[in-house]
């Protein structure tokens, strides 16, 4: 803090003790930001911030419609019919929902963010490299809510141990630094490159059939794992869906793996916002 | 430290813009890596060319000092502002900024419309480094200061523009700045929120740094100690406000004149007995227009004062000498010219119509005459002003304009004292009885 103003050197630094520094100094605007980002979504409409309960309630409507009453589909085909509830494989496939959902939204926003705040490019000294942490606390407040939704749909059809809901934070906080990683990533290179928009959205759509969303990690034909596994976001569907729904055992390796992998993408990321930050105002 | 008794010290700053073949190239370029050569063959060129809009700037500005900043369009004032207050990334060099850099570059450009007034507030200072609480400690006051009543509650897409900059202006105002960057900012917004906002300018500067960039060289006069001439990207001239200005006016005007320089070497031979004489000679006599029956072929403004150089202060004895040829046989010419302020508004003139000197008078085809008004410049307000001449036949019912030279002369006056409206009084004596 006591360099803060007496920056002779413009470049800005790259290195991840730099990110958790802003972060620290920018937190009053991050929260200022991620509140109205989050009351601005539906400012004006007639629900407003009930819709965030909403859309996902009629999500998970739909999705228990289409799969179990008219596709049919059972979660685990080798258990008999009469153990598996319906509500139970809703909520199975809502908890994927969620974990996608965070993603695509932050991913998909991620190739906007800086585009549609150029004043703060151009005209104005602002840490950039806050815009992708708001988008992740503007989805990352949504997400709450509809986890807090799967959590007391789970305590009231079935059983849950209240020690399996501190298990989650374990597995989503690497999640989200994966998260932030990718959307360094992609929000600078969008301002380069405007294909980007396109080619994420496409990218969304394919990672929503090609994740164990609508199914489990086990339907897929063996040759195709290590492929699955690959997708960003396999490892913490199916550890969420352990948890809390099949009492999976955990096993530390690949945790560790993920967490280290999340933090490598995010230092890489991070580093590559902040090297090819300096261009935007030339291209905007 | 000892770098610490400067607001601002700049090193050696410079700044290269590449125009490169597209955003990937740049793209590629910031990121160190060429693939170029492996997709075709032309690995080198994308960069196509490249310009220096800044180079080698070096300034010193110590805590409490104020810089002006001048030049014409395109000199990289703009450039230096930027790098100046960290929007932009310099090529070379660097700026060392003690304190907090607050900027007014563009008037509430940090604003996001679709927010309300008091978000922005929030929103603004927060990029300032205001913690939450420290905004709403003085939130009230930079209502008060901004002045938009209810408005400020609605989103600052209903604003006006003037209600934008009061906002804008108000949060700068209350963040501890300690160096405020200003670009041409101060001439909007309405005359009690601008008297406001001087008030406060003038307070600021006595103990922080002020950096003002203008083409208003009278502004730059009153409110900055040191000034900064800008050139091409290069510094022309850096050094105490009434010498560079003063070598920025003489610059101007010969600009403006072109060749006149030439001629006033001739005229200053006539006048050599009056030692560093204030004088403008024009060859500009071609913006206007002309009827063919006769022209101006030169005219000159001289100060009768002796040791003026450059400005008027106004209310000094000026000579304005306009020498015409008759093209054709001319009767009765009426001779004349106007003053005008920077808006065009007419504050004075004067013509041969009034004196007797041309009555039933006729100039052969040919021959020229020359017309001398020695009159006392009025009490102008600080400012450029502008004289037209023109030539004219008839009476002043039923005008005939010959030859019309718009902006023949330009005047800088710079007024050591306050002057109020178009032209200050000559005020005799102020007394008071009780």
């Amino acid at each position: 803090m006591t360099n803060k103003y007496n920056n002779s050197n413009h470049k800005p630094q790259t290195n991840p003790i730099e990110l958790i520094r802003s972060i620290y100094a920018n937190r009053g605007l991050i929260v200022t930001l991620s509140k109205r980002e989050i009351s601005g979504r539906y400012k004006g409409s007639y629900f407003g911030i009930l819709w965030s309960l909403l859309t996902p309630l009629i999500m998970l409507t739909i999705y228990t419609l289409v799969f179990s009453e008219i596709f049919k589909v059972k979660w685990n085909p080798i258990e008999s019919a009469a153990n598996e509830k319906k509500i139970q494989f809703a909520l199975i496939i809502f908890s994927g929902m969620i974990i996608f959902n965070f993603f695509s939204e932050i991913i998909s926003r991620s190739t906007s963010i800086i585009r549609l705040h150029t004043n703060y490019v151009k005209k104005v000294i602002f840490p950039l490299e806050i815009l992708p942490i708001i988008l992740i606390c503007d989805a990352g407040f949504h997400a709450l809510i509809s986890f807090s939704i799967l959590i007391i749909g789970i305590i009231t059809t079935g059983t849950l141990e209240p020690l399996k809901i501190l298990l989650l934070p374990l597995f989503l906080f690497p999640y989200v630094i994966l998260c932030l990683g990718i959307s360094f990533f992609i929000s600078s290179i969008a301002v380069y490159i405007r294909d980007s928009g396109q080619a994420v959205s496409l990218l969304i759509t394919a990672l929503m059939f090609l994740s164990p969303i609508f199914y489990p990690l086990s339907a897929v034909p063996k040759k195709f794992n290590n492929l699955i596994a690959l997708n960003p976001i396999t490892y913490v569907i199916e550890k969420i869906r352990g948890d809390l729904f099949f009492n999976y055992s955990h096993d530390i390796y690949s945790l560790i793996t993920y967490y280290l992998a999340s933090i490598l993408v995010l230092i890489v990321g991070f580093h590559f916002f902040q090297k090819t930050r300096l261009g935007f105002a030339d291209v905007l | 430290m000892s770098s610490k008794k400067y607001a601002l010290l700049v090193k050696d700053l410079g700044k290269k813009y590449s125009i490169y073949d597209s955003p990937i190239s740049r793209l590629k370029n910031l990121i160190g890596i060429n693939l170029d050569f492996l997709v075709s063959k032309r690995a080198v060129g994308s960069i196509k060319k490249t310009i220096w809009s800044l180079q080698d700037i070096n300034l010193e500005i110590e805590h409490g000092k104020s810089l002006g900043i001048i030049g014409r369009n395109g000199s990289g004032k703009s450039t230096l502002l930027q790098l100046l207050c960290g929007t932009l990334d310099p090529t070379t060099g660097t700026v060392i900024r003690n304190g907090k850099i607050a900027a007014l570059l563009e008037l509430g450009s940090g604003f996001n419309l679709d927010f309300t007034g008091k978000e922005n507030i929030y929103i603004n200072a927060s990029i300032l480094g205001l913690s939450t609480s420290e905004i709403n400690d003085r939130y009230s006051k930079i209502v008060e200061f901004a002045d938009i009543g209810d408005f400020i509650d609605q989103p600052a897409r209903t604003y006006s523009s003037g209600m934008v900059i009061r906002v804008a202006f108000a949060v700068m105002a209350h963040v501890d700045a300690d160096i405020l960057v200003i670009d041409e900012a101060l001439a909007v917004g309405d005359a009690i929120f601008t008297q406001k906002c001087m008030r406060f300018i003038r307070e600021f500067q006595k103990t922080k740094t002020i950096v003002l960039v203008s083409h208003d060289i009278s502004s730059i006069q009153s409110l900055c100690s040191d000034t900064l001439w800008l050139k091409n990207g290069a510094i022309e001239l850096f050094g105490d406000t009434k010498s560079v200005t003063e070598a920025y006016q003489d610059f101007v005007f010969k600009e403006l004149y072109g060749s006149a320089s030439k001629n006033s070497n001739t005229s200053k031979n006539k006048l050599a007995g009056i030692p560093g004489t204030l004088i403008s000679e024009t060859n500009n006599l071609s913006s206007g227009w002309k009827t063919g029956l006769c022209e101006i072929t030169s005219s000159s403004l001289v100060s009768l004062e002796p040791d003026q150089i450059n400005l008027y202060k106004g209310g000094e004895t000026v000579r304005l000498s306009i020498t015409i040829r008759a093209l054709e046989d001319l009767q009765n010419p009426i001779i004349g010219f106007i003053i005008k302020d920077k808006l065009g508004q007419i504050i004075a003139g004067e013509n041969t119509s009034s004196s007797k000197i041309f009555k039933d008078f006729a100039l052969l085809k040919s021959n020229e005459v020359t017309t001398n008004f020695e009159f006392g410049l009025p009490l102008l307000a600080s400012g450029d002003y502008a004289i037209s001449i023109s030539i004219a036949t008839g009476n002043l019912m039923n005008l005939v304009q010959h030859h019309w030279v718009h902006d023949a002369h330009i005047i800088n006056v710079y007024s050591p004292i306050e002057r109020y409206g178009l032209v200050g009084l000559d005020i005799k004596s102020i007394n008071s009885n009780s």
